[in-house]
């Protein structure tokens, strides 16, 4: 009984929240976009290694359509540095903002030959960009 | 070096508008954005990635070419490099840019010599294959199989501490202990003087003692990691069809307002939101952003105002660049058919390399060069071209008889000797990456600094690329 109390509440509290607050999903998907969008230019300092779309060839390093929540170095058709084969990570939203602040310090025998994004914000713009173009 | 302050500086600025009726900026319709100076590989990638975003951007370059230190010398047969020559298969944003362009790349040409080296050392000439018995040779065991111009590196790079470490681990605390001379380094693995003198002897700077031993790993860590990935029957190395200097002539052509040549830089002024760039032309030029690209030497000449922050300000006093002079020549016969032995020459002579280079289009011999770097290249500081070349001959004509005659100049190249290059790369001193490593991206709110002295992972060319890229991005943000 308690249990079925608590669905109706919660079910009620996700009406409230859909039907209250337009405003507020709007807000949210402008900053989606606009993370998006400050993620593309960011983005420039990768593309000459990584192209985004599902089959574009790899470069100096691997397409990364699909990435996102994949298991790290099984790309098909890319050669990867044995330490990432090895490190055993999931590219996941956590990972790849460790991983981006300075690659090095997460697989340190890692070929990606880029120094790091040192702000927080454009790191998470990046994520956002990332999860949708490889999507 | 002669201080102005601020007052002095702009009645100078001043004077330089007030001779130039028309500014260079003036006519067109936007401001300039951001004024880059210096037009090789690290100005040019900045310069493209800021008109890409919009920006409107002005290179401008104190040569009457573009390219820096990539320069492919067209007055020498088969098309000599002076410069930047191999483009490893991980150059990611150089061949990326290439591709862009449509600039056509080619497998590597054979750099080496045409077989063998001729040794002549102590004195003595040594055949190559002799070498391992040579009297000359000072290591010892298996040791003894190294050639004298594959010491330094095979000696620095055995067991390197930095292998196996991501690239930008030689700016890290936990290798900061070999920030030490070089010397110190192979001494302490119980390499004797003698093999420590010979490896020395092709170091860029004046002496293996004044080389951070960290440095000298990271040649050769870099140079590890940038072969890259291959697929099957992909060369490991690359060059432009028809010479290196092609790509950065295309990114020079691929901006809007393209490249202005001839345009030496000495003051740089910040005033509230304007950057004032003054030319020894009498030329001056206003951005609301600076991107300084030119190496270190250059820019000891030139003055800021306000000042550098320290300690960039004594790290561009401080630090050593390669040196390095080329004597290209022709040679009129095979003086090695007439006496039988390797036409090449490695010696601890004033000339130390003296090869024929074949770069025809099979192979054959197409002209000469006399390669002397480090503290032997200083004694040319004082020479004509000409005086070069007969030193050239002269020594060469003593150490084997057969060239004596065979040899004619074609021209003397060197970084060194150029004042606008002043040096072949940045060559970090002992303590200078623990000092100074962490602040080559330092910056004024309106200048930013590149080129590959201020690379973190990459060196050389590719250094240059990653090095404009990240100064693209500092005044994208600004902007």
């Amino acid at each position: 009984m308690l249990e079925r109390i608590f669905c109706i509440f919660a079910v009620a509290c996700a009406a409230i929240a859909l039907l209250g607050s337009p405003r507020a999903f709007a807000d949210d998907a402008a900053q989606t976009t606009a993370a998006v969008n400050r993620g593309k230019i960011l983005f420039l300092q990768c593309r000459a290694c990584h192209e985004v779309t599902i089959g574009a060839p790899h470069r100096v390093g691997p397409n990364l359509h699909g990435m996102m929540n994949r298991k790290a170095g099984t790309t098909e058709g890319y050669t990867y540095s044995s330490s990432m084969v090895d490190s055993g990570l999931i590219w996941d939203v956590a990972t790849l903002d460790r991983w981006l602040e300075r690659p090095g310090a997460v697989v340190s025998g890692t070929t990606m030959a880029f120094a790091g994004i040192a702000s927080a914000a454009d790191r998470a713009a990046l994520i956002s960009y990332l999860t949708q173009a490889t999507r | 070096m002669v201080k102005l302050n601020r007052r002095e500086a702009l009645v100078l600025l001043g004077g330089a508008v007030g001779a130039i009726p028309q500014p260079l900026y003036a006519g067109r319709e936007r401001p300039l954005d951001v004024i880059v100076v210096g037009a090789g590989l690290a100005g040019l990638h900045a310069a493209m990635l800021l008109e890409e975003l919009g920006l409107n951007v002005q290179v401008i370059e104190g040569r009457e070419r573009v390219g820096g230190r990539v320069y492919t010398l067209k007055m020498v047969p088969g098309a000599v490099e002076a410069g930047g020559e191999v483009i490893g298969s991980a150059y990611a944003r150089m061949l990326d840019t290439a591709r862009r362009l449509n600039v056509g790349l080619q497998p590597l040409r054979p750099l080496g010599p045409p077989g063998d080296w001729m040794y002549h050392l102590g004195g003595e000439a040594i055949v190559g294959s002799d070498w391992v018995a040579s009297r000359q040779n000072p290591l010892s065991g298996d040791d003894r199989k190294i050639r004298p111009e594959q010491l330094l590196q095979t000696l620095m790079y055995r067991d390197a501490p930095l292998r196996g470490h991501s690239l930008d681990a030689w700016l890290t605390p936990e290798f900061a202990q070999w920030d030490i001379p070089a010397t110190d380094y192979l001494q302490e693995r119980g390499y004797n003087d003698a093999t420590i003198k010979l490896a020395g002897t092709v170091v860029h700077t004046d002496t293996l003692a004044k080389t951070s031993a960290l440095h000298e790993m990271r040649r050769y860590h870099v140079s590890d990691m940038s072969l890259g990935n291959l697929a099957a029957g992909e060369s490991a190395a690359m060059q432009i069809q028809g010479g290196n200097s092609r790509l950065p002539e295309a990114m020079a052509a691929s901006l809007k307002n393209g490249v202005q040549l001839g345009k030496a830089v000495y003051g740089i002024t910040t005033s509230g939101e304007r950057v004032t760039v003054q030319c020894t032309d009498a030329t001056t030029y206003q951005a609301r952003f600076a991107v300084i690209s030119i190496p270190l030497p250059r820019l000891r000449d030139v003055l800021f105002e306000p000042g550098l922050p320290e300690p960039l300000a004594s790290a561009v006093q401080e630090i050593d660049y390669g040196l390095s002079i080329q004597v290209h020549m022709s040679v009129r016969e095979p003086y090695w058919e007439k006496d039988g032995l390797p036409p090449a020459m490695w010696t601890d002579t004033g000339v130390e390399r003296l090869t024929p280079l074949n770069r025809g289009p099979k192979g054959e011999v197409t002209s000469m060069i006399a390669f002397i770097n480090g503290a032997e290249a200083r004694r040319f500081n004082f020479m004509t071209d000409r005086q070069c070349f007969e030193y050239v001959e002269a020594v060469a004509a003593q150490i084997r008889p057969s060239m004596r005659g065979q040899l004619d100049l074609l021209t003397v190249q060197s970084c060194s000797r150029d004042p606008f290059g002043a040096g072949d790369w940045v060559y970090w001193q002992p303590g200078q990456v623990r000092k100074y490593g962490q602040h080559m991206r330092d910056r004024l709110p309106h200048v930013t600094f590149c080129g590959e002295h201020t690379a973190i992972m990459q060196r050389g060319m590719e250094g240059a690329f990653e090095s404009g890229e990240r100064a693209a991005m500092e005044i994208y943000d600004r902007a």
